[in-house]
């Protein structure tokens, strides 16, 4: 990126503005609704048909449409949603209309109305993709506890971590690589029950998108994916509940206006009963031994809230929070009496992690052509683990008591202001621009000790990694320009620096979008981007935890870079009810960051993180296949991926180049779903990948060392991740029955995940026989797991 | 006359029928999956055959007066003969043409029960001198044939390490209180950093007690976290580093010398011990410890030994030392 580039741009945007003030043009804007709820609705699209130009609202909702003077005949439309056309005059003036959709959408169903005006061959965006909410809430869901995350490992892309985990894995990208956006601010972890769900509560969950490539000039900060996810308003009209009762947890959603049409509420809240439902197991198969008592216990809970405020016509304030919280742990106590002597032993282990979020948004109309987002956030993630031992001796009635505990903390705190503005000064340009300041404050990890043997001056120090702030900012501009009639593009670029220790990290990232219609419902799409990341989550190979280490950029460890061109074909067929994508992509990356070769969590208490990691470099290439039907009774979609995925590191594989962890050559979904009629509706999932690859213990050797008298014959691993794993395959399904009542919906969902039954790898051991023999077997963790669930509306 | 298929009766027939169809395929489905859900195991990975390749371990200094040695060769993880002594190899330690050390099928013995480095048979070669080392290179070769083909590892005598130090006795003691005092020196010491070559060096500050039979042993650590310098199990050591930069100073790194308590104080020879390794014996060191603190901990990474045997195992480490009274 040369300043040559970002002189050339600003030339062009001056030029939109000149053109905007010289010619007769008149702007349509305003909101678009939904009409039971007043919800605003991201990416509806307002459509002059006459002049074949719309525009497609943004993320709060706000439209704006420039025109030459004149009549128009206008559609809007959304998925889900009844089209509307109306009359606008803009002859003589601006006009602002908020515009309100009537919903096509009972629980349960699945039956959308397709959008015809945004369809995917009119999108300059490619690499995008967004599945309904409500479609997402109609498949089948391991527990009966529907999961965001798990549904966009269905889309061809984005790939699963181990069975059953929510970690996402985008276009040979690590799960750090994945900017997770709620309500515009970054989640650090998203993970619940050791990554088997994820945080986000559909019930609380307007819109969700996942964006691979192609990234406009408004993103950074991570390699592979933008995950944009924006809670539910809070309803203006009138007060409603929703609620999910599942075999794993239960959630309720209230929603409703706090004073109509001007202010609403969401308040939304989950917790799990595994430990009220295993506690008692666990007590039972222990209860033999009388001397021995364990008391385990695990819980996670989230919270979402919102309050949403017209202050104006022209102002709107949105108050939004998140909490997240797991907590694990284990006591075991174990006492005995020997020689009028009681010794008495507690061991206790504690793991929890916690993330919060808060947001504080304003949106102003600057003019009717220009709108503006004023956000300040704060985002933070702890992590704790600690274990304390105890020992006590009773003789003679008194007690001697002796205890060693540690406690090892880490985690990210960000604070960060937010400026975003959209500009349309005509219809051939739709420009956006604006910036962000974030201080981090990285906690990587201290241990904290307490040893008392009731000695004088009993040990309580804290040894570790002290804290480390850091200055990330960013600014950028792009703009969507209309270069010919069948020719759109996204230009654009952003600038980001990082200043941490006393280091400076400066990137200019260009970013540009291009589609090319072909032929009338025919596009060719093509795109570049550059991106920088500036914080980076250290973590075992293959092995996602909460004891992940979140860690920035220093002086020694430079930022991770990536580049990535993409280019396909996007059509719709059926009258826009189906759309077909592929793409074909390669991604450069630089600045990857990994463990050494016995690094790892605990590997080094002394506080050298930086030691124990190594930089290295990686690609990934492929092509992806989307056939998606929105539309109509049976929807679904058909996704397939081929990719590849290598990384190379000095100090690893002796430097040679290897394949990544989560290398899958061939990945596949299926997703049906379809209503049967007004009560009956059924949802089908198959997936299928090529196996993890992993690193296995090939030979063994025997040879002298120093220290280590006596030790076992050394053992030899493979080259990296040599090794795959057998291919994953599985097939869940549900069927849901609704029962429509006057005072709102009830609906039983009956599912089963891993429908076949098919045992899939989790990990390989090796283990020695009875008769001496040594064999390497992968074992699998889920069977089928039917599962019973009753959501509730009113 | 009604059709048959569209009465009552046959509608609740058919659909009993459907209902025992599902069940059938469900149980068909699920039941041959049974056993394995037992058991967990998914599937049993096949290696392809391992093909055994030659793992030579020796390490020398100058003023050794035995040499040890192993020749093995490797075993797949499968086998359960595991790795197999090669009693017929023939080793030499050689620099041009002289031969400093040699061994063969008669060299091999059990290891010494009090400085035992390795539980398996080994060569012990005993040297009528004490091993000298002139600069330059100096070979191991390798004669395993005809299992292996002949093999000549060819390394470069590390320069003779130079050295500052300024020894403190009981300085860094600790009174615990009560009376009780925690004995520790303290020393600091200033090593070379020589420009465009990396240096690694192995420090020990040991003690030789006054009982019949004592040996030296190690009672140096790191005073404070320094990250130019770790203590190494491999060795029982402390490895400093400039990781090959000619900007890091290894001036004044600071070492506690453990020295006993009041109840128990050691007393003895003191010396301190500055050996130089090969660049490929100080990562086999490093490797060894990352290898063994894999092994313990759940959360690390699998770490693999480094050495410098050609298309095979091992490592063949060579030292220069020099060793200071205190």
């Amino acid at each position: 990126m040369t300043p040559r580039f970002f002189l050339s741009l600003v030339a062009v945007l001056v030029s939109a503005l000149a053109s905007a003030q010289t010619s007769t043009r008149h702007t349509l804007s305003g909101y678009v609704t939904d009409a039971a709820t007043g919800e605003t609705l991201i990416g509806a699209t307002v459509w002059a048909e006459s002049v074949s130009q719309g525009v497609a609202s943004n993320v709060y909702g706000f439209y704006t449409l420039t025109l030459p003077a004149g009549t128009y005949e206008v559609r809007v439309s959304y998925l889900g949603y009844t089209p509307q056309r109306f009359e606008a005059d803009l002859t003589a003036t601006d006009v602002k209309l908020n515009l309100e959709l009537q919903p096509g959408l009972e629980l349960g169903e699945a039956v959308v109305t397709g959008e015809k005006e945004n369809r995917i061959e009119e999108q300059v965006q490619m690499s995008k993709i967004e599945v309904p909410i409500d479609q997402i809430k109609a498949l089948p869901a391991i527990g009966g506890e529907v999961d965001l995350l798990k549904s966009l490992q269905l889309l061809p892309g984005v790939q699963s971590g181990g069975e059953g985990t929510s970690g996402l894995y985008v276009r040979g990208g690590s799960p750090d690589q994945n900017l997770m956006l709620l309500d515009g601010v970054p989640l650090y972890s998203v993970n619940h029950l050791f990554g088997f769900f994820s945080v986000f509560n559909a019930d609380a969950v307007k819109n969700m998108s996942i964006t691979k490539g192609g990234f406009p000039a408004r993103f950074g900060g991570r390699l592979s994916s933008i995950l944009e996810i924006n809670m539910k308003d809070g309803n203006m009209r009138e007060f409603h509940g929703d609620g999910n009762i599942s075999i794993i947890a239960s959630k309720l959603t209230l929603e409703g206006p706090i004073v109509k049409d001007k202010a609403s509420f969401m308040l939304s809240a989950r917790r799990t009963y595994l430990d009220l439902l295993l506690n008692p197991l666990i007590a039972a198969a222990t209860s033999d031994d009388p001397t021995f008592d364990t008391d385990p216990a695990y819980y996670f809970y989230d919270l979402n809230g919102k309050l949403n405020w017209r202050v104006s016509d022209r102002d709107r304030i949105y108050l939004s929070a998140f909490s997240g919280f797991d907590d694990f742990g284990v006591r075991t106590s174990n006492q005995s009496t020997f020689d009028g002597v009681t010794n008495r032993s507690e061991v206790s282990f504690g793991l929890d992690w916690k993330n919060q979020i808060q947001a504080l948004r304003w949106n102003h109309e600057l003019g009717p052509r220009m709108f503006s987002n004023v956000s300040l956030t704060h985002s933070i993630y702890n992590f704790n683990t600690g274990v304390d031992f105890l020992d006590e001796v009773t003789e003679n009635g008194e007690t001697t008591a002796s205890r060693f505990a540690s406690l090892y903390r880490s985690g990210i705190e960000d604070y960060a202001a937010k400026v975003d503005v959209d500009f349309a000064p005509n219809s051939q340009h739709f420009i956006r621009f604006g910036g962000n300041v974030t201080r981090h404050k990285f906690s990587p990890g201290a241990l904290q000790l307490e040893l008392d043997f009731g000695q004088e001056n009993p040990l309580d120090t804290l040894i570790g990694n002290g804290d480390l702030f850091s200055l990330e900012n960013y600014l950028y501009v792009e703009d969507e320009i209309d270069v010919a009639e069948n020719v759109t593009v996204n230009v654009g670029t952003h600038a980001s620096m990082l200043a941490v220790e006393d280091t400076n990290y400066f990137s200019l990232q260009p970013r540009l979008a291009l589609n090319w219609k072909l032929a009338p419902g025919l596009a060719f799409k093509a795109s570049y981007a550059n991106m920088v990341q500036y914080v980076n989550l250290l973590t075992n190979e293959g092995l996602s935890l909460p004891t992940d280490l979140w860690l920035p950029s220093t002086r020694n460890i430079r930022p991770q870079r990536s580049w990535q061109v993409a280019a396909g074909l996007a059509t719709s067929v059926a009258d826009g009810a189906v759309e077909l994508s592929l793409e074909g992509y390669y991604k450069g990356m630089d600045g990857l960051l990994s463990y050494k070769e016995g690094g790892g969590f605990l590997a080094d208490l002394e506080g050298n993180w930086e030691s124990q990691v190594t930089q290295g470099i990686g690609n990934s290439y492929g092509m992806e296949a989307l056939v998606q039907k929105k539309v109509g009774r049976t929807s679904g979609w058909i996704g397939y991926t081929l990719s590849w995925s290598n990384r190379q590191f000095d100090d690893l594989n002796s430097g040679e180049w290897f394949p990544f962890t989560y290398d899958r050559r061939h990945d596949v979904s299926v997703v049906l779903t379809q209503e049967f009629n007004d009560k009956w509706s059924g949802a089908v999932t198959w997936v299928y990948g090529t196996g993890r690859a992993v690193t296995l213990t090939e030979s063994v050797f025997n040879g002298l060392t120093y220290g280590y008298p006596n030790a076992p014959a050394w053992e030899v691993p493979s080259d990296r991740n040599a090794y795959r794993l057998s291919p994953y395959h599985r097939m869940d399904v549900s069927l849901t029955r609704v029962k429509p009542g006057t005072d709102g919906n009830r609906a039983l969902i009956f599912s089963a995940y891993n429908v076949y039954n098919n045992l899939n790898p989790f990990f390989a051991l090796a283990e020695t026989e009875a008769d001496g023999t040594r064999v390497i077997r992968e074992y699998g963790l889920f069977p089928i797991i039917p599962s019973i669930a009753w959501r509730f509306h009113f | 006359m009604a059709f048959p298929l569209l009465t009552s009766a046959s509608v609740t027939s058919r659909r009993r029928l459907a209902f025992l169809a599902t069940l059938a395929l469900g149980l068909a489905l699920v039941l041959p999956s049974c056993e394995k859900l037992q058991e967990g195991v998914v599937n049993v990975i096949e290696f392809p055959e391992h093909e055994p390749r030659l793992a030579v371990t020796m390490f020398v200094s100058p003023g050794d007066t035995v040499v040890y040695a192993t020749v093995y060769q490797s075993a797949g993880v499968t086998d359960t003969a595991g790795s197999a002594p090669l009693k017929h190899a023939a080793v030499a330690l050689m620099q041009g043409s002289t031969v400093l050390a040699q061994g063969d099928s008669t060299n091999w013995a059990d290891p010494d029960p009090w400085n035992s480095w390795y539980s398996g048979p080994l060569m012990k070669i005993n040297l009528d001198e004490p091993l000298e080392l002139q600069p330059g290179a100096i070979a191991l070769v390798v004669d395993a044939s005809p299992t292996f083909e002949p093999l000549v590892v060819t390394e470069e005598v590390p320069e003779e390490p130079v050295f500052d130090f300024l020894f403190e006795a009981y300085a860094d003691s600790v009174d615990e209180g009560w009376g009780y005092v925690y004995y520790q020196h303290l020393v600091t010491l200033d090593l070379e950093n020589r420009p465009g070559v990396r240096d690694d060096y192995m420090i020990s500050i040991e003690v030789k007690e006054v009982f019949e039979g004592a040996q030296w042993s190690n009672m140096a650590n790191p005073a404070f976290p320094d990250p130019r310098m770790e203590y190494n199990d491999a060795c029982d050591c402390l490895l400093a580093t400039d990781s090959g930069a000619d900007n890091v100073s290894l001036a004044n790194l600071v070492l506690e010398s453990y020295a006993g308590s009041s109840d128990y104080p050691i007393e003895g020879e003191m010396r301190i011990r500055v050996r130089r390794p090969t660049d490929a014996l100080a990562n086999h060191l490093r490797s060894v410890d990352a290898y063994y603190g894999a092994l313990d901990n759940p959360f690390s990474e699998p770490a693999s030994i480094q050495g410098n045997i050609p298309d095979g195992f091992g490592i063949f480490g060579v030292t220069t030392e020099v060793v200071v009274p205190l």
